[in-house]
């Protein structure tokens, strides 16, 4: 492990100091990588390796101009060469300068027997299979169609700039899913080797835990209706990364795309929302963001009131403060992460939890809602969305009498007021890989 | 037994024609002329107290691939890809809208822009996109009385995303092997027989020209040969409204007994998947076609046109595209009250079964990135400028909230 760190470290340290003299400043992010990985279809298994892959992203700074360039290249010559070729094609630039980093190692995401795993394919093939295997077996005689896949990769990262660095990291992952009939899933991620049981038994503990029998919106509500739903903290992440973040960061607000101000209510009073990038053992936890910035843990809301917003260096030079150490390679259409320019997003996540168990989140007859199909294009403009339900539980008094009929779901709502209109968080909080979060309830329209 | 060359010496070449190689000449300028275009589209002609904030992004790349194995494949492919994304947001006080436009192609960045100027089919489509998203800040949802009444959607080919999202991966033999597609069984026989009405027939492949023949050199998912250095075939799915076909691997070719059809894909080391390259609704002329949007409605009492999508999703049974916006269709006539942006859900198994008409040129209009498996790859959907849907309970139209 300590090897490879140093490969990465000096890497990137040898772009730098070869690029540093022709410009005012210089930032070199060099990550290499491996992966493990085995897909199960039914009885098709399949595998997926990755060895090595190596990739350089770099900006420099040069009167005023800012100038991006990436490579696949464990080479430095052929970074150095592609950075300052970049340079003749330089555009105006308001960014003053990167990040200075203090020179870290750090290893607090990483595991050793999880780095060991990546290079034991057969062990993550067992681990896939047992999944499946563990879901057959929870319902015998049943025509199921399964679908798992069980994930190991190490990184190694080091960022440096001109003034800075490096700072160096390795960190390990798993993640595993499972999907029954295409339809009802479960998943978890983490930095650290789980029990092997928590794999292995995934597909069984989902399987066991579906109710047999399937209802529509028409059959168990009497039709549409608003109404109290549960919502899963894994679909609540995704909420609150896709459109809470397009309401508040730094670059948006810069944009005038979003009219927020630190001090607006946003939320209930009850709701209190931490961004913690540096958070360990996170799959969004880190040394730094892609900046190189060192965030902190910080209130974004407490109260239900906007407290900070999220920025990177460039929002937050424009806006007179200091980056929040939000600013990240967020990779959209057909990017890749080196490739995508620095926008503002969230790392660790957490929500405080509620008094209220979760079971008791609710009375009487409701859903709660798991997943939405085609989440992506809901409105980042206004924060609605208006999705089908995928993979949710009907809920009488908070227990799980029945699954969602398959497409014969939707769910309508706008997720700032959702937040405003919550009625209850949960005591329990589950660990997603990248977000602490409990089961929240809130007003929702279901038809 | 001589042993065969390996591999094969002589390389086999396709490709398309690179005018401005990226390699050879700076991008830089025709990117800015984009910049400042689009940024003089937004600021003209927008009412007193509306502003409009453009997002855009775009690239050109050419690509090169070499494809060589044990059995003597010795392929490569040149193929110039451009692309083109608008976002325009149209903020009046609290109040937003905003509308998306892309435009892709197999073709150099000079296609869209040459010259310092746009290309007029791009500077029409952007200033039809900017004065939408302001009519958007005024438009409304139909109300639950008017969804129950809706007798008919027409969808626009900027909105036929569900032709790829639910017609295209269920007929992906890999899904269908898998047991996850809710019209083809794991044998590869059709679960749902007609699929679709007789005016139905779906195509993946190159792009078609207006007629819908098939066009080898245009198309944003278009491809030569596949990343197995199968040639790409025109391959038809849906004819008649029954499947008769579907999109092959060389792995699942072989499965199936069958040839394969050019659509073996991956990311450079990931898993080789089959993937849709241009899937299009591409009905054969006669029966179902009307001469324009105004004749495809004259029987429509109360209907909905749909446009745009910011993409979709598909579940085993189902699929689910957003709109981007509409408009109400009275006593046979389009009128100009304009319905705010919405979901379409289509059950896969009974979506085509109302399709009653279409009208106007058959296009691979619709350009995106296809996620399969965690891969991305560039795709189009299209059909003819309108396809007219009957409402059923395999079709439904929600609004946001």
């Amino acid at each position: 492990m300590h090897t490879t760190m140093k490969t990465a470290r000096d890497l990137c340290l040898a772009i730098r100091d070869g690029v540093a003299g022709a410009v005012d400043d210089v930032e070199v992010i060099v990550s290499c990588a491996d992966r493990t990985s085995y897909g199960v279809e039914n009885d098709l298994i399949i595998p997926a390796l990755e060895c090595d892959t190596w990739s350089v992203a770099m900006r420099a700074l040069s009167k005023g101009r800012l100038a991006t360039a990436t490579t696949t290249s464990h080479d430095a010559r052929d970074s150095i060469a592609a950075l300052t070729r970049a340079l003749s094609a330089a555009q105006p630039e308001t960014l003053a300068a990167f990040a200075a980093p203090e020179e870290t190692d750090d290893t607090r995401s990483c595991d050793a027997r999880l780095w060991e795993l990546v290079d034991r394919p057969g062990e993550v093939r067992r681990m896939a299979v047992a999944s499946r295997d563990g879901a057959r077996a929870a319902r015998p005689g049943a025509p199921v169609v399964i679908e798992a896949d069980v994930t190991v990769s190490r990184a190694r990262r080091a960022l440096a700039t001109k003034r800075g660095g490096a700072i160096v990291s390795a960190s390990t992952a798993l993640s595993t899913f499972v999907m029954i009939d295409g339809n009802d899933w479960d998943a978890w991620s983490g930095t650290a080797r789980p029990d092997d049981a928590v794999v292995t038994g995934l597909g069984g503990a989902l399987v066991s835990s579906l109710p047999a029998r399937e209802v529509t919106c028409e059959e168990f509500l009497g039709g549409a209706r608003e109404t109290t739903v549960v919502i899963h903290p894994r679909l609540f992440e995704t909420l609150l990364r896709s459109l809470f973040l397009e309401r508040i960061a730094a670059d948006r607000v810069l944009a005038k795309l979003s009219s927020a101000r630190e001090g607006d209510t946003v939320a209930h009073p009850s709701f209190e929302l931490f961004a913690d990038p540096t958070a360990a053992g996170s799959l969004a936890g880190g040394a730094g963001d892609a900046e190189g910035v060192r965030g902190g843990r910080k209130a974004v809301v407490s109260g239900g009131v906007l407290r900070a917003m999220p920025s990177d260096r460039r929002s937050a030079q424009l806006l007179g403060g200091a980056s929040t150490g939000n600013g990240y390679r967020i990779p959209i259409m057909a990017e890749d992460r080196s490739e995508a320019p620095v926008r503002v997003g969230f790392g660790h996540l957490e929500v405080t939890a509620g008094d209220v168990a979760r079971d008791a989140l609710v009375k009487g007859r409701t859903v709660l809602i798991t997943d939405l199909l085609g989440l992506h294009s809901s409105n980042k403009a206004t924060g609605a969305f208006n999705n089908p339900i995928q993979g949710g539980l009907a809920l009488e008094d908070g227990v799980p009498v029945a699954r969602v009929k398959p497409g014969a779901w939707s769910a309508t709502g706008n997720l700032h007021t959702l937040l405003r209109s919550l009625t209850g968080l949960s005591r329990e909080r589950m660990m997603t890989g990248s977000a602490l979060l409990p089961w929240v309830a809130a007003p929702v329209t279901v038809a | 037994m001589a042993s065969r060359p390996f591999p094969t010496p002589t390389r086999v070449r396709y490709g398309l024609t690179v005018d401005d190689d990226p390699r050879d000449a700076d991008p830089t300028k025709p990117f800015l002329d984009l910049v400042a275009a689009v940024q003089r589209i937004a600021e003209a002609g927008v009412p007193a107290g509306v502003r409009v904030v453009p997002e855009l992004w775009s690239w050109t790349q050419v690509e090169e691939k070499w494809v060589a194995d044990t059995d003597g494949v010795f392929k490569t492919q040149v193929m110039p890809v451009s692309f083109l994304q608008v976002v325009f947001r149209a903020v009046r006080g609290d109040a937003q809208a905003r509308t998306r436009v892309r435009f892709g192609e197999a073709a150099p960045l000079s296609y869209y822009v040459r010259d310092g100027a746009l290309a007029d089919f791009v500077e029409r489509s952007l200033g039809e996109e900017r004065d939408r998203a302001v009519q958007l800040l005024d438009a409304r949802p139909l109300t639950a009385d008017e969804r129950a009444k809706v007798t008919h959607y027409v969808l626009h080919n900027s909105s036929l995303v569900f032709i790829h999202e639910g017609l295209g991966h269920p007929i992906e033999a890999d899904i269908a092997r898998a047991g996850g597609s809710a019209i083809v069984a794991p044998d590869g026989s059709p679960r749902v027989s007609p699929l679709g009405s007789p005016v139905v027939r779906i195509v993946d492949g190159p792009a078609p020209d207006e007629a819908g023949r098939p066009m080898a050199s245009r198309g944003f998912g278009t491809e030569l040969i596949d990343d197995e250095g199968v040639e790409v075939k025109n391959t038809v799915l849906v004819e008649g409204g029954h499947i008769v076909g579907m999109m092959h691997s060389r792995e699942t070719a072989h499965r199936y007994g069958v040839a394969p059809t050019g659509n073996g894909f991956s990311e450079l080391g990931d898993r080789r998947i089959v993937r849709m390259r241009n899937t299009t609704l591409c009905p054969a002329p006669g029966a179902g076609w009307a001469d324009s949007l105004s004749a495809l409605v004259r029987d429509v009492p109360f209907g909905v046109v749909l446009h745009g999508s910011l993409g979709g999703a598909v579940s085993k049974e189902g699929m689910s595209s957003s709109t981007q916006y509409g408009w109400l269709v009275r006593d046979g006539v389009v009128t100009d009250e304009m319905i705010a942006p919405g979901n379409f859900t289509a059950l896969t198994a009974g979506c085509l079964a109302t399709v009653e008409g279409f009208a106007g040129a058959v296009e691979a209009h619709g350009v995106g990135f296809c996620g399969k498996n965690g891969q991305r790859r560039r795709v189009t959907d299209g059909g003819p400028e309108y396809v007219k849907v009957g409402a059923s309970p395999s079709v439904l139209l929600t609004f946001e909230g």
